[in-house]
């Protein structure tokens, strides 16, 4: 029997994108939260130095997982939320990849020291780097028949796009007026069954 | 006789007609675009290296899936699907020519070090333009090429993940090219992965 063990910050932040996959799937795993003051020892353990990663058990074998997205895609594809075929997968992927991009441009703006330089970012992030973004998932979430971003059903992309959303906090709401599909997509993976009981009980977190 | 051998022409050419063409459009730059040409070039298949001049670049950005290049065009059969994303790319060229992993784990694995890769060139091209790579050299490039000798240590083989050569062995090659006229110096330091480089320049195709 496999056995899982997530080792990530209180925070949504990367991890969350993880936590979702294992609630949407029903899967059972340990969700270790580490403590900031113990983040050495843990940074020791981990492939590069960072968190998440996903420690995962096979009766004796132990293999240790890092990259949050590399993470996503391979439980999404135990789970069956990597898109159908290889030519859907990789064009999750693509999607994939550019959600990461878009988190990064917020991951600098929320690492931002400088109080000026962070209110520069703030505007450069909220005029043109997020409508960017947003358009090209707004564009092929209008298409969907389904609502998520592929006419196959849920796949992890539309959890980490959900998440990305989250960390915006209310900020989300205007932008939610100019992607109508997009506020959709928020609320379909809010409202959807296994999703929504976690929504409800998981740690409250400002990020 | 006669009928059976145009069968065979019949047969050959449907089968010619069939196979999957590529056209890949980057810049002509190494950059993001070069590793997947080596990948195009090792797996032997028909494609287009379609390298745009800068000045053209503006009319044909409109044109792509996220407004950025590469792009890899595929041609399979009536079907025609555009990938935007380097690592998207790789990936699903890697599963249609043997360069991905046996198992689902090992794609996870392969995964990560691609993933830990593509952060490493981020940081590095906003360095660079930076004016600012002192701390790459002295800190960064060190720090991660640790890592990675680790692996290729820990696998014992030569290769970063599994038996075979993956398509994150491809891109580790590729990103030596970034190290400029420190990268024989520097790969002193790490023999596995210089071993590594020489053994994937002398692939046929890609040589």
């Amino acid at each position: 029997m496999v056995t899982y063990k997530l080792y990530y910050f209180n925070m949504k932040g990367r991890g969350e994108l993880i936590r979702l996959l294992f609630a949407a799937s029903g899967q059972k795993y340990e969700d270790f939260r580490i403590e900031k003051n113990d983040w050495p020892e843990y940074k020791a353990k981990s492939p590069f130095g960072q968190a998440p990663y996903l420690e995962i058990t096979n009766g004796k074998k132990t293999m240790i997982l890092s990259q949050s997205v590399a993470i996503g895609r391979y439980l999404a594809r135990k789970f069956g939320f990597a898109g159908k075929g290889d030519e859907e997968q990789a064009m999750v992927d693509m999607y994939g990849d550019q959600i990461s991009d878009l988190l990064n441009e917020f991951a600098k703006f929320m690492m931002e020291q400088d109080e000026t330089k962070k209110q520069e970012i703030f505007q450069k992030l909220q005029n043109e780097i997020m409508p960017f973004h947003m358009k090209f998932f707004e564009a092929k979430l209008a298409q969907s028949k389904t609502g998520f971003f592929f006419d196959s059903g849920l796949t992890w992309i539309d959890l980490y796009l959900f998440n990305l959303l989250g960390l915006l906090g209310d900020q989300r709401n205007q932008l939610f007026e100019h992607f109508k599909a997009v506020k959709n997509l928020y609320d379909k993976v809010s409202e959807h069954g296994k999703i929504k009981a976690y929504l409800e009980t998981r740690p409250e977190t400002a990020m | 006789m006669r009928r059976f051998s145009c069968l065979i022409i019949l047969a050959l050419i449907l089968n010619a007609q069939s196979k999957p063409t590529y056209k890949l459009t980057y810049f002509d730059f190494k950059l993001r675009g070069e590793f997947i040409r080596f990948i195009l070039s090792y797996s032997g298949a028909e494609f287009e290296d379609n390298r745009i001049k800068p000045e053209d670049w503006p009319a044909l950005k409109p044109t792509t899936p996220f407004g950025q290049i590469p792009v890899l065009e595929i041609k399979k059969g009536s079907q025609v699907i555009e990938i935007a994303q380097s690592q998207a790319i790789a990936r699903y060229l890697a599963s249609q020519f043997g360069l991905n992993g046996r198992n689902d784990l090992e794609n996870a694995l392969i995964d990560m070090y691609g993933a830990q890769m593509g952060d490493l060139f981020d940081a590095f091209s906003a360095a660079f333009n930076r004016n600012q790579t002192e701390e790459f050299f002295s800190q960064v490039w060190p720090q991660n090429f640790q890592y990675f000798e680790d692996r290729l240590a820990k696998n014992g083989n030569g290769f970063l993940v599994g038996r075979s050569l993956k398509w994150a062995d491809i891109y580790l090659s590729q990103m030596t090219d970034f190290l400029g006229n420190a990268k024989d110096e520097f790969l002193k330091r790490f023999p596995l992965i210089r071993a590594l480089d020489q053994k994937v320049r002398s692939i046929p195709g890609i040589a």
